[in-house]
């Protein structure tokens, strides 16, 4: 049973947001990440393969990680320089504004200086609410290797953090 | 103690406080969600389903397919079929090297066709005249001509296969001959000698002088009781002339002759007068260049 076109759009639907965030903070470019997880998409669509719900949501992500990493190759990106991490506010109240206008850029700085897999990690727990053996399973590590990753990026954070 | 509580505490605050920030905190996309699936949906309704074309089935290779089973075949055909023909002229003799390094010496007047790219599968030549052969050890070696054919694995020997005559002359190794028409066959060991008799069958000479047998070999004539005919159209082999009058020796007598001459030091008017003496009733003249008639005088 090949992919049909039913099955595509909920795949889609279920899964283009956390794909595109995935390489997003992997990257720090937004269009990049949304440029290769539509692609990634329409590469699932070519290949016309059999669809197993939990295999074809790991190949999803692994194809948006090689993606990804010859992008990389191929531009050269320096990320930690040229794209660092950013993100919108909404829903703020007037008087919350200021503190977490302030909060926000120390979040995206520490976040910027957190090693890529930690990062990873940490953003697919916190941002979009995936528990551990979910992140395991998306990119094909052991739930001892996310929650060593969680660990070390909270340390890291909280060192950032701590108020004096 | 207390320390470590507030520590502890404190990393609690600040990950609550990020957690309420990761709330309100949203990647700023340019495409939203729907405008990629939009963007996208037109490239899925064009895919049709992949058509997969086997190698084999694309014209090009079918093409080249049947030019290359073409070009082998006709390689093959090439190797197989291509023959080189070498002859000689009266009064010529010739030595052919064969691809194996065999060889065949051709007397006056004989011809013998082979297939040099076919050689290693099959050493197989026609031949007409009078040749003899040093065959290199190897597969089998076959001689064809319009009387008999000639088989050996590696030898040598002499054939003689002219109009319907047809004399194989062993010197060493084994030689099997066969008739072409009929079964008969025989098998000559060195110093025998296998004649085809007029009504069939094979003759086998033992004892043979091969020297005397192919005597061309060393530039000689021999004839031990050779009918005059035989004699004649070797002389006309030999020196590219033509004898008339042939007719007048098919009387009763049974003209035959036994002799031996140095082709190069002797003259065909030599020739003639020496058979012309040897039976007394007959002479000759020479009609013009090189053609001679036979007369008997009454």
């Amino acid at each position: 049973m090949t992919l049909t076109k039913h099955e595509f759009k909920t795949l889609f639907d279920q899964h283009f947001d956390a794909i595109r965030n995935y390489i997003y903070y992997r990257s720090g470019d937004s269009d990049l990440a949304t440029d290769l997880a539509q692609d990634v998409f329409l590469r699932l669509w070519e290949k016309q393969q059999d669809y197993h719900p939990k295999a074809t949501v790991g190949l999803l992500y692994k194809m948006a990680g090689d993606e990804f990493i010859s992008q990389y190759r191929r531009q050269k990106l320096d990320l930690n320089y040229k794209n660092s991490l950013a993100f919108e506010m909404e829903d703020v109240s007037p008087e919350e504004e200021l503190e977490y206008k302030e909060l926000q850029q120390r979040y995206e700085k520490a976040l910027a200086g957190l090693p890529e897999k930690q990062r990873v990690v940490f953003l697919m727990s916190r941002m979009d609410g995936l528990k551990y053996h979910e992140i395991a399973d998306r990119l094909n590590i052991s739930v001892k290797a996310v929650e060593k990753r969680m660990k070390n990026a909270l340390d890291d954070l909280k060192s950032k953090f701590k108020v004096r | 103690m207390k320390d470590e509580a507030n520590d502890s505490k404190q990393t609690n605050d600040i990950l609550a406080k990020l957690d309420r920030l990761n709330d309100r905190l949203e990647v700023p996309y340019s495409r939203s969600k729907a405008d990629v699936w939009a963007a996208m949906e037109t490239q899925l309704e064009t895919k049709a389903p992949a058509k997969t074309i086997k190698l084999i089935h694309r014209p090009m290779f079918r093409l080249a397919m049947a030019a290359s089973v073409l070009l082998v075949v006709g390689l093959i055909g090439l190797m197989r079929f291509y023959a080189v023909e070498v002859s000689t002229i009266p009064g010529q003799q010739l030595v052919v090297d064969l691809p194996d390094g065999s060889t065949a010496q051709l007397n006056a007047v004989s011809v013998v066709t082979y297939h040099p790219y076919w050689w290693r599968f099959s050493r197989i030549l026609d031949f007409e005249g009078e040749a003899f052969f040093e065959v290199e050890n190897g597969n089998r070696f076959s001689v064809h001509s319009s009387n008999g054919s000639t088989t050996v694995l590696g030898t040598s020997f002499n054939i003689y296969s002219r109009d319907e005559n047809y004399r194989v002359a062993c010197l060493t190794g084994t030689v099997r001959v066969n008739e072409n028409k009929g079964d008969s066959l025989a098998i000559l060991t060195p110093n025998e000698k296998a004649e085809l008799k007029k009504s069939g069958g094979f003759e086998v000479i033992k004892d043979i002088n091969f020297k005397d047998e192919a005597a061309w070999v060393d530039d000689e004539f021999y004839f031990y009781n050779r009918p005059l005919k035989d004699v004649l159209r070797e002389v006309e082999v030999q020196y590219g002339v033509v004898i008339k009058g042939k007719d007048v020796i098919d009387g009763e007598r049974i003209y035959q002759m036994t002799g031996r001459l140095i082709r190069s030091e002797t003259s065909v008017e030599d020739i003639l007068q020496i058979i012309c003496r040897t039976f007394g009733e007959l002479n000759f003249r020479q009609a013009k260049d090189k053609e001679y008639v036979i007369l008997k005088e009454e």
